[in-house]
């Protein structure tokens, strides 16, 4: 089964996240260190959020531009490379994080404005996207995690790709987006294909997380005797 | 002529030998050959024993040879099949705007696994005839038991037939489960065993002979073994303070098999 969780991005996760006011963003990319369970911050890089000329000084949704940012990560430095690094875009436009490779493991970003703008991988806020993209079939039961929030959960039915490249080809046209709103995933449960993507996205003013726990395996009950028996009362 | 130093060992000694020597060949080796890393492991049982005063022969009937022959295989299948990148798809989300996925392309792995055949059991019945030769270098006696006729078959050869089905089987199973296969899983499968189904006739025939070799077995010679060497000066009576050791030199030295089913080793000495 893949792994899904927005809380540890990795080659087939990618983090979206809207700009919407002017500014200067600087945000880090942060790394886990092998068998570290708290992530490490990386350096620095930083986003330039100019303000549109005209009379709105924010990019409506239907005219937002992505940007790109590939996370790139350095063997020889242990740590994640932002490329560009310090992309120029427009109010209202879209960045969008992902690691082409493999190496490095589990990646996140967080950063600020001089604002006190936020934004952070881990935690899904309004106008964000987690996508991952499924490359094994299955049932996928996910769950947010975070906060007051959490305990939602929906599904992803993966399907397999089957032999035939056109067709599979055909359906990988149409990842599936799924819904933060009014406390739910919406739809509660979507089917892709192996290799097709899901999008979660946040309409409430909340921070989310998408995960998926791996399967435990049942466990046995064990008896364990603690201590000696209490002698037997005398009559 | 009677001889002058006259050693005899009933048939129960002379399997707790024999035995032990043959045990002996037990054995192990491991190495790569053809694109597999091959291990073989070897062990003798023991079965029936006698000794026949006919052709003084030892003979061993229907002892047991266990073998035991894994092998492992691996492979880059990014050597063989396509890069396959999944494509930039976009699509409208409210409140976002037009969101794109990015190309995601596949990592295809190496594999590998490492198949254990079954254990092949042979039976193994081997007469030895008694000689005795005069190491010159070494100064000693040595007593040997020489095969005659070698009616031993490890025939490893036929088991490549179930290794080849054994590592179809786990082929499939592996590349089955590589995610994103699924267009070129047929093809895979069919270059791999179009390669790799003749090497493993080839591994075979070479860990038959790696087996025969190991074993010191020749089909046309036959083997000797060593039964038991003996100084040449031969210590007759310890050294007692402040005597002397007193030794002898065995000048030649006889050995055959009696009705009474003992080994009976014979010398004459002479003065070292």
């Amino acid at each position: 089964m893949d792994r899904v969780d927005n809380r540890k991005l990795d080659k087939y996760d990618a983090y979206l996240c809207r700009f919407a006011r002017p500014g200067v963003y600087r945000y880090r990319i942060n790394y886990l260190s092998e068998g570290m369970e708290e992530f490490q911050a990386g350096p620095e890089y930083e986003i330039v959020v100019e303000a549109c000329k005209g009379k709105e000084p924010t990019k409506k949704p239907k005219e937002a531009k992505q940007h790109d940012i590939q996370v790139v990560y350095d063997a020889k430095l242990c740590y994640f490379h932002a490329k560009p690094a310090r992309p120029e875009i427009m109010a209202g436009d879209l960045v969008l994080w992902h690691k082409p490779n493999k190496e490095g493991g589990a990646f996140s970003v967080s950063g600020l404005s001089k604002d006190g703008d936020t934004f952070d991988s881990r935690r899904l806020g309004y106008a964000t996207v987690y996508m991952h993209t499924f490359l094994r079939s299955g049932t996928y039961n996910y769950t947010n995690t975070h906060g007051r929030g959490g305990g939602k959960s929906g599904t992803v039915e993966v399907v397999p790709m089957g032999k035939d490249r056109a067709k599979w080809l055909e359906r990988l046209k149409k990842p599936a987006v799924v819904n933060y709103v009014k406390g739910a995933f919406t739809p509660s449960k979507v089917e892709i294909v192996e290799g097709g993507a899901v999008m979660w996205t946040v309409q409430d003013d909340v921070n989310i997380s998408v995960v998926v726990e791996p399967t435990r395996r049942p466990g046995k009950i064990v008896k364990v005797a603690i201590g000696r028996a209490k002698p037997a009362k005398s009559q | 002529m009677a001889k002058h130093l006259i050693a005899a060992i009933d048939e129960d000694g002379a399997e707790k030998i024999v035995s032990g020597l043959v045990e002996g060949l037990s054995g192990s080796t491991s190495g790569s050959k053809y694109g597999f890393s091959y291990s073989i492991a070897w062990e003798f049982f023991p079965g029936d024993f006698e000794l026949v005063d006919a052709g003084d022969i030892i003979r061993l009937r229907e002892w047991h040879v266990h073998t035991d022959i894994s092998f492992g295989w691996s492979f880059d299948l990014s050597d063989i099949l396509p890069d396959v990148c999944t494509p930039r798809i976009c699509v409208w989300v409210p409140f976002v705007g037009t969101v794109c996925t990015p190309r995601v392309c596949i990592d295809w792995p190496t594999i590998g696994f490492i198949i254990p055949l079954p254990t092949i059991i042979s039976e193994v019945s081997v007469d030895f005839s008694m000689k005795v030769e005069h190491d010159e270098v070494a100064s000693q006696w040595v007593i040997k038991g020489m095969v005659n006729p070698l009616t031993l078959d490890i025939d490893i050869v036929d088991y490549a037939d179930t290794a080849k089905q054994l590592f179809e089987d786990k082929l499939d199973a592996k590349l089955s489960g590589i995610p994103g296969i699924g267009p070129y899983l047929a093809d895979a499968i069919a270059w791999i065993l179009g390669t790799v189904l003749d090497l493993i006739d080839d591994l075979f025939e070479f860990l038959l002979t790696a087996l025969s070799d190991s074993l010191g077995l020749h089909p046309v010679l036959g083997i000797g073994f060593e039964l038991h060497r003996e100084d040449e000066i031969f210590e007759i009576l310890s050294a007692s303070e402040p005597q002397p050791a007193v030794t002898v030199r065995i000048a030649d030295l006889d050995a055959e098999i009696t009705s009474d089913k003992e080994l009976v080793v014979s010398a004459n000495i002479a003065v070292p």
